[in-house]
């Protein structure tokens, strides 16, 4: 069995390069995309047991740090990843700080408020667009020098790809590298019980918030490239509960705390909902701008307008119903006796 | 020469009820003392206002001669105090050995040094053959050696042990309290919240009475042992 | 006087807030279960008075009771599908199970009747009322006056009858409750019909003066939320305060700023609440 996840990726290294229409390449986009996003929520979530239904935040500040800087500047990702990371890093010692003195429910629905309220002002904030969102513009890149400054790739998706392919396993490599480590023991010991390594000398605290950094820089990152590829950002779809729960779901599906659980969410959720958008929608193929979210919100929005009577959602709803009630520990949990 | 641990008139109130009210007494370096009462007495709110769990509406707390009364447990812990719970709460989902290397890991120590050191304190208590193994899976007197060599690799010069007889069959006291006695050998000065009077009388060099969050009497085991109100209120039908 | 006249609005919204903050905290104080799915029935209410009233002729208020009853039947039917086998689940199994439900519930109403928009056109509460200078919503004060009786009926039924002295035995512990002969299964399906019903209650209050469409519950819930945060889960007299004070909030903030923002504010007093009481007002755990 050892050999299945690079069995896997080196599957998803050739895949584009067999597969070479765009709608497939963008599902499997999507689908390491939010790979990457549950590996990053798994982190906080998964090691150190902290649940966020709130994440969408970090999401939405890597999508709109970007989209803002490079309307005003024409400057990409590339450049400003540092000012995404340290308003993320602002964000989640801003958000850890009170909310982690608090536990159980009122920590979880402390999340969802925060986030609610962060959408309510970027709903309203008229130099974010408010609820219209910011459009990228559009650059038709003389070279491949100049396509790669501004991270407009639009011969093909293939930049995209690979750099969705980097994203994942970089995100992969991190969750395993903390797990292995000092810090990884920690964090599943203020996990399992809280008190005990209070006791131990662990300082919790510190150690919560140290999580949550990791985790919403990931998510940022994961933010930046959906605003670089999407070149459209709004606050459905990048800032909501949808959103936030979509990505924990993802994440938990698959069984949270496992390196790969996150991936298997992802690889089966997204595709289905992809797939199925496509279906509704008559049409296969989608551009680069246009494509008004992603997963769940994409299909929420196409349907808002009218299309297909939400049936996914209802899918979607029940699916989620039927692992809560009967594999809570996520379908990995068939797999394994003892997660 | 200030004792190692000083409590001085500790009070704490949850809601109209005094758990704690002005509790005082010493604990000298390198001895064992016993804290015992009847159930509800607040002995484990003791425990909990020295390490840290919960601040005191009155009162301080000094260790080493330092003021140490709110602190956090972490801090605490790294001071040099250590603490078993009564219920206890191992980590399930680390192995035996993982479980007692949090502490070091802690307090900064590689992985290597922290594995050699939890593996010395699990031969201390008896269970080092089952260090590769998950700590849910352990019985019920494995998981109390286990919460003391926890403790223990925390290196503390001061130990609350709550309870840790509890649930333990007869037969396999005796090994206890010898292990107990280990622990003091190895340094560690110890503050026992006990039911069993036997453990008591072999182990404790002093005993502190409490009742109804107040301490009633104090002295050596067998001059409380003799006190009308201990034989009154808590001897009563046991036999000691 | 403009200031009154926020008081007054406040508190009416406030008052249907606590109704629908009281069903929540009934299930949470009973089963340690936040149902995400709340605002569902509370939509399915709605969607049921409005049919009533097309196909009927029935005002909504006299559709109140029946509401009441379908949504009671259905909090049950939920309680025995669901619900009691995410008694022993974790935290976030229970999360996901009900929100799963909003998910399911909400794309239901949207393939069942559409997005569009229904309102339920003028009944005998249809009117504005003039006290001295403050504006009285004729629907909207129903309705408070409404949840307000159904707030006190919950009162008196939780407090003065054996069941529901029962139902507060099994909240504080189901254990005890049981050895002392209470059919714990029982008193879990009643505060799922309860808490149905309350909502439903006020689902129907409201379908005389809010625009349905499937999203309308859970717009309506999430404040509830913050109420019960606030109050303290468990606390059904701390979910009452809670939506009282949620309702003022919200109005005079979105007064003071603007009404966008409204719901920013009750946010805001959630963190400040909960950073100095981390159990919320009157919480219990």
């Amino acid at each position: 069995m050892k050999w299945l996840p690079v069995a896997f990726l080196v599957a998803l290294a050739v895949y584009p390069l067999v597969f070479t229409q765009p709608f497939p390449q963008h599902v499997v986009i999507m689908a390491l995309l939010f790979a990457a996003l549950g590996t990053a929520w798994n982190i906080l979530g998964g090691l150190a047991g902290q649940v966020s239904f709130g994440h969408a935040l970090y999401f939405g500040v890597g999508a709109y740090t970007t989209a803002w800087f490079y309307k005003a500047f024409g400057l990409s990702a590339l450049v400003t990843w540092p000012v995404a990371l340290a308003i993320s890093t602002l964000a989640a010692v801003a958000v850890g700080l009170p909310t982690f003195r608090l536990r159980g429910h009122y920590f979880v629905l402390a999340s969802v408020f925060i986030m609610q309220a962060v959408y309510i002002v970027v709903s309203n904030w008229g130099a974010l667009g408010a609820a219209i969102g910011l459009e990228l513009p559009v650059h038709r890149p003389t070279g491949a020098l100049d396509a790669l400054w501004h991270l407009q790739f639009h011969l093909s998706k293939l930049p995209f790809y690979y750099g969705a392919l980097a994203l994942f396993v970089a995100t992969l490599a991190a969750f395993e590298w903390i797990r292995r480590s000092r810090l990884g023991l920690l964090f599943v010991a203020l996990r399992e019980e809280e008190d005990a390594a209070r006791s131990l000398g662990v300082d919790t605290m510190r150690h919560k918030l140290l999580a949550l950094i990791v985790s919403a820089a990931f998510t940022t990152l994961c933010g930046m490239f959906y605003a670089q590829y999407v070149l459209y950002v709004e606050p459905v779809s990048t800032t909501s509960l949808t959103i936030s729960v979509e990505i924990a779901f993802i994440a938990i599906f698959g069984g949270v705390g496992l390196l790969w659980g996150p991936t298997l969410g992802a690889f089966v959720i997204i595709p289905l909902t992809e797939l199925l958008r496509a279906y509704l929608s008559g049409h296969i193929g989608l551009g680069l701008s246009g494509t008004r979210g992603s997963g769940i919100m994409a299909t929420l929005n196409y349907l808002a307008a009218g299309g297909g009577g939400q049936v996914d959602i209802l899918l979607y709803g029940l699916l989620i119903v039927l692992i809560a009630r009967f594999q809570p520990r996520g379908v990995l949990g068939f797999f394994r006796k003892l997660d | 020469m200030p004792a190692l641990l000083e409590v001085r008139g500790l009070t704490r109130r949850f809601g109209g009820v005094f758990a704690n009210h002005d509790v005082s007494f010493d604990v000298a370096e390198g001895s064992i003392v016993g804290l015992i009462g009847p159930n509800g007495a607040g002995k484990t709110t003791v425990f909990n206002l020295i390490t840290g769990f919960l601040a005191p509406d009155l009162g301080e707390v000094r260790f080493e001669g330092r003021d140490i009364t709110g602190k956090r447990p972490d801090v605490l812990s790294r001071r040099g105090i250590a603490r078993t719970f009564q219920i206890l709460r191992p980590f399930p989902r680390l192995t035996v050995e993982e479980n007692v290397m949090v502490g070091p890991i802690a307090r900064g120590e590689s992985m290597s040094a922290a594995r050699s050191r939890a593996h010395r304190c699990l031969e201390l208590v008896g269970i080092a053959h089952k260090a590769g193994d998950l700590a849910r899976g352990l019985s019920t007197g494995q998981r109390k050696r286990l919460e003391m060599a926890r403790a223990m690799a925390t290196e503390p010069r001061l130990l609350l042990l709550d309870e840790i007889t509890g649930g333990v069959d007869q037969p396999s006291i005796p090994a206890l309290i010898a292990l107990v006695g280990k622990l003091r050998d190895e340094g560690a000065t110890l503050l026992v919240i006990e039911h069993n009077m036997r453990v008591i009388m072999e182990l404790a060099e002093k005993v502190v009475f409490l009742h109804l969050g107040k301490k009633v009497a104090e002295g050596p085991p067998q001059e409380i042992a003799r006190h009308p109100k201990v034989v009154e209120l808590y001897l009563g039908s046991q036999h000691a | 006087m403009i200031y009154a006249q926020v008081l007054v609005d406040g508190l009416i919204v406030g008052l249907m807030f606590a109704l629908v903050a009281m069903g929540l905290s009934l299930i949470y104080g009973v089963m340690n279960i936040v149902n995400f799915a709340h605002g569902e029935f509370m939509m399915l209410a709605m969607y049921l008075c409005y049919f009533l009233w097309v196909g009927l002729g029935l005002d909504p208020i006299a559709s109140a009771p029946i509401a009441a009853a379908v949504m009671f039947g259905f909090g049950v039917i939920l309680y025995r599908l669901l619900a009691r086998y995410l008694l022993g689940a974790s935290m976030i199994a229970q999360m996901f199970a009900t929100f799963g439900l909003l998910l399911f519930f909400q794309a239901l109403a949207n393939f069942l009747w559409k997005a569009d928009a229904r309102t339920i056109g003028d009944n005998w509460s249809t009117g504005l009322l003039n006290l001295g200078g403050l504006y009285f919503n004729g629907p909207e004060m129903v309705a408070a006056a409404g949840a307000l009786v159904t707030a006190l009926a919950l009162f008196w039924f939780l407090n003065r009858t054996e069941t529901g002295l029962c139902l507060q035995a099994t909240a504080e512990d189901p254990q005890v409750a049981s050895l002392m002969g209470i059919n714990t299964d029982r008193m879990y399906a009643l505060a799922w019909g309860l808490s149905a019903a309350t909502i439903g209650v006020a689902g129907a209050l409201a379908s005389t003066y809010l625009a349905i469409t499937p999203l309308v519950g859970a717009n309506w819930a999430l404040p509830a939320f913050v109420a019960v945060a606030i109050g303290g889960f468990g606390s059904i007299t701390g979910a009452f305060w809670g939506g009282i004070i949620i309702g003022l909030v919200q109005t005079a903030g979105g007064f003071f700023t603007s009404p966008s923002y409204k719901l920013l504010f009750v946010y805001l007093l959630f963190l400040v609440v909960v950073l100095v009481r981390p159990h919320g007002l009157m919480g219990k755990r």
